[in-house]
């Protein structure tokens, strides 16, 4: 009600206040359709196409009249821009004639034009046009990330066209569509939490692609380019550090392995790092633990917010084991079992050792038990053995073999020994007999501790991959065990979900919980539609004008026949078709399954027992429908009428309305 | 919404491409709401708000002077549209959709009820004259001032005043006065 009277600024004395709440309810109207909004102003520009321009020398006098003054003031700065514009817009309608050999497609030949052509203004003006007509925050979010994505496209093909010169404009405008994103992010989330919550993470994944793009674009650009893709790298990586973006901070700690001014590796992972925004909090030096606190985008690039020195974290405890090397990379190597971080300059290593030879190490325990090597000394090569004992993870089981710690291990019943209740995770002691060709073959399997939980994270994703054990989430391994992970929805690649996992004592990851949170792409957007059944056939369903196609996986609730009052969920692809996942019989709340409803119009048909009135169709039943007047075609009736849970309305009472 | 005309019009007295898309920028989002608020149906206002553009080239292009009050101007065009269509076909029923879309979980029976209050509502609109309905409409649900009514309309401001008087009066006595009696 206020809005209608701040909006008529009128003396509330004259008005009836009821008046004005009956008015309001007149005041939302249907929204107008985007698409249908951009094509009308397209049709209304071609057709000014067609009209105007070919029409300038002889059908506009006002137009003409203009042209003469125009040659009188040259010297008017103004005067010389619209020549210009005039001049665009000639050759614009050239232009189109020549290449499509037809007037009238500048809306299509803008949309190609990169910044600098002379079309680039209208393909921009288009974009700004249908993020006017568009209503809802969340939508026009979503324009911002696909003309953001845009500027992306323009900018690779001005590098790939050497036109460096116009590289700022498209990063400038880059950058101002991802702040317009955020922005509109902020106002959806007020609308509506729970679609915001969603956009924000479609936001953080957009701004995670991008960042992906533009690094990969800065290696392959030659130097006149780089400034404009590190400044719209910044304004991705700056704008995915906003605390509206959906963007899910972990924290973990860490032995720092590698630096430079970009991004840092700290135990295994690559933390982004942005001058200013990341707060480093001590002076760290590569192999000192850290705590970190870090975004993680939706494909899982992790932005550190805040590093700092872990305190306490090695405190001198250092303890010292044997064992045999069992794997080696640059950063970690695996000995008797334990992971161990070797870097370079910090680690000794005293001999040339091998995998397989048997080892001393001397190493520092972090706080989060972390082992990094101080000292690994060789004690003994490796001889050929017939039987080797190891540790591991228990990463999958199968009758004939398990992978235990990577490795594929035989099981073989009457031979192999099991020894406690193993489950995968565990840590596990293996004595193996080692066949040809390393095949091993397990001779007893002990279960030394089981899966170490340090901590469960949550994050979003997209799904890359889905095996029966492990899945793929915007780069993480997940596993997958069978009773202990719950997967709610029906998740296929490519969307996005939300993952809870355990976080093993090695940073493995099993999930508990893949929730599906978008479909994806958002190329499907879920609808949910009650109305009465127009049409129903069994490949589809007509309800309030809207079709959905109905699928073998489509679950019907009740039976469906034409009038029902149903509910319908389905989803709208990206061609704007539907298709139903699940049809419910709507019941009417009410103690005999009736409701009652009042209403006026205009009698448009009386036919038999079934009349029209106000546009529906409404039962009269003699004897129980009293008809209080003489009543024809074109009155104005009230009537009252209850609606049953099929959704035919039969009328109880119909009187003239006076 | 002056700035458009007076800029464009009476200043420049150019027509271009890049006006004629600001113009309909401007004032499309208006037409269409307008018209669907008459019209009850997104695709007859699309129809409605093409037909008044598309008119609005022709008087261009006939040679006239361009209209002066281009939103008057345009407002004008689509009210005689939306005549015209009411006088082919009687206003059809008001979509469900936005009210069910707005708030599904809601008891269905209670969306009908809003839902046939506000198609009374709509009724009632249509029952008055054209003139008072026109004044009601773009007073009350569009926000203009008099003076903007007065110039889309053709008439002085006492005219649209006292259409406007006229109109509640009439809307009091089809809502309300049955509810009170």
């Amino acid at each position: 009600m206020d809005k209608i009277m701040k909006k008529s600024n009128h003396n509330n004395s004259e008005i009836d206040p009821k008046l004005i709440e009956m008015l309001e309810l007149l005041e939302p109207t249907l929204p107008r359709d985007p698409e249908d909004a951009a094509r009308g102003m397209e049709r209304f520009l071609m057709e000014a196409d067609e009209s105007l321009p070919t029409q300038s020398g002889t059908s506009l006098p006002w137009f003409k009249k203009w042209g003469k003054k125009n040659q009188k003031e040259e010297n008017d700065m103004t005067t010389r821009r619209q020549i210009f514009a005039m001049k665009t817009l000639a050759m614009v309608a050239i232009l189109a004639a020549l290449v499509f050999g037809g007037v009238g497609m500048t809306a299509l030949a803008a949309g190609n034009a990169l910044p600098g052509d002379a079309l680039y203004p209208f393909k921009t003006g288009m974009e700004q046009t249908r993020l006017n007509l568009t209503s809802g925050a969340a939508q026009q979010a979503r324009l911002h990330l696909e003309y953001a994505e845009r500027r992306l496209d323009e900018l690779a093909a001005l590098i790939a066209a050497g036109r460096f010169d116009a590289t700022s404009q498209a990063a400038a405008e880059f950058e101002f569509h991802i702040e317009r994103a955020i922005e509109s992010l902020s106002k959806a989330v007020q609308d509506d939490p729970v679609e915001g919550q969603e956009l924000a993470s479609q936001i953080a994944g957009a701004l995670s692609r991008y960042a992906q793009t533009l690094t990969s674009l800065h290696a392959s650009s030659p130097e006149p380019a780089r400034p404009a893709i590190k400044r719209a790298l910044q304004a991705a990586d700056e704008t995915a550090m906003d605390d509206r973006v959906g963007s899910t901070e972990i924290e973990f700690i860490g032995v720092v392995e590698a630096k430079t001014a970009e991004a840092w590796t700290i135990s295994g992972r690559t933390v982004v790092i942005i001058a200013g925004r990341t707060q480093i909090k001590n002076e760290i030096q590569v192999g000192d633990t850290v705590k970190v606190h870090a975004l993680v985008g939706a494909e899982g690039r992790l932005t550190a917010r805040e590093v700092e020195l872990a305190r306490g974290a090695t405190s001198g405890e250092e303890i010292e084991f044997r064992g045999a090397v069992e794997s080696m990379t640059a950063e970690v190597w695996s000995i008797g079992g334990k992971r161990v971080v070797v870097i370079a300059g910090r680690t000794e290593i005293k001999g040339d050792i091998k995998v397989g030879d048997t080892v001393k190490v001397h190493a520092l325990v972090g706080v989060d038990g972390k082992l990094t090597a101080r000292e690994i000394e060789l004690i003994s090569q490796a001889t050929v053995t017939e039987e080797i004992e190891f540790r591991g993870t228990v990463d999958a089981i199968t009758a004939e073999a398990w992978t235990i710690g990577g490795r594929t291990v035989a099981v073989v019943a009457g031979r192999t020994q099991v020894k406690g209740e193993i489950k995968i995770g565990d840590t596990v002691k293996v004595h193996a007999l080692v066949g040809a060709e390393g095949r091993l073959t397990a001779r007893e399997i002990e279960l030394i501790s089981p899966t170490a939980v340090t901590g469960e994270i949550e994050f979003r994703g997209m799904v890359e991959a889905i095996t029966t054990e492990a899945w793929t989430i915007s780069g993480r391994t997940v596993s997958v065990v069978a009773g202990r992970t719950e997967i709610k929805g029906a998740i296929k690649v490519g969307d996005t979900v939300k993952v809870h996992a355990l976080v093993g004592p090695d940073g493995r990851l099993t999930a508990r919980e893949i929730e599906l949170i978008t479909p994806s792409l958002q190329r499907e957007v879920e609808v949910s539609v009650t109305g009465i059944v127009l049409a129903v056939s069994e490949t589809s369903l007509t309800i309030e004008g809207d079709t959905f196609r109905i699928t073998p996986q489509t679950e019907i609730r009740g039976t469906i026949t034409n009038g029902a009052w149903v509910e319908v969920r389905g989803v709208r692809d990206a061609n704007g078709a539907l298709t139903a996942t699940r049809i419910q019989l709507v019941e009417i709340e009410s103690e005999d399954n009736q409701s009652e409803v009042r209403f006026s119009g205009v009698v448009e048909a009386m036919g038999g027992e079934a009349w029209t009135i106000a546009g529906r169709k409404v039962i009269v039943v003699p004897l129980v429908t009293e008809i209080r007047d003489l009543i024809r075609t074109g009155d104005v009736v009230k009537v009252r009428a209850t609606l049953g849970a099929d959704g035919v309305l039969v009328a109880e009472r119909i009187e003239l309305d006076n | 919404m002056e700035r458009m005309s007076t800029l464009a019009l009476n200043e420049k007295r150019v027509i271009d491409k890049q006006t004629l898309a600001e113009i309909y920028q401007q004032y499309s989002p208006g037409l269409f709401r307008y018209s669907v608020r008459l019209l009850g149906d997104r695709r007859l206002a699309e129809d409605c708000v093409a037909e008044t553009f598309s008119r609005y080239l022709k008087t261009l292009k006939s040679g006239g002077e361009p209209p002066q009050n281009v939103q008057a101007y345009l407002y004008r065009v689509a009210r005689n549209w939306i005549t015209d269509q009411f006088r082919r076909q009687p206003p059809p029923p008001l979509e469900l959709k936005e009210e069910v879309e707005a708030d599904h979980l809601a008891n269905p029976a209670r969306l009908v009820a809003k839902q046939m209050e506000r198609e009374r509502v709509h009724r009632a609109l249509l029952q008055l004259t054209e003139e008072q309905r026109e004044v009601i409409v773009l007073r009350f649900l569009e926000g203009w001032s008099h003076e903007q009514i007065a110039a889309s309309l053709e008439k002085n401001v006492d005219a649209t005043r006292a259409a406007q008087a006229r109109g509640l009066k009439s809307l009091r006595r089809i809502l309300i006065e049955p509810e009170d009696g």
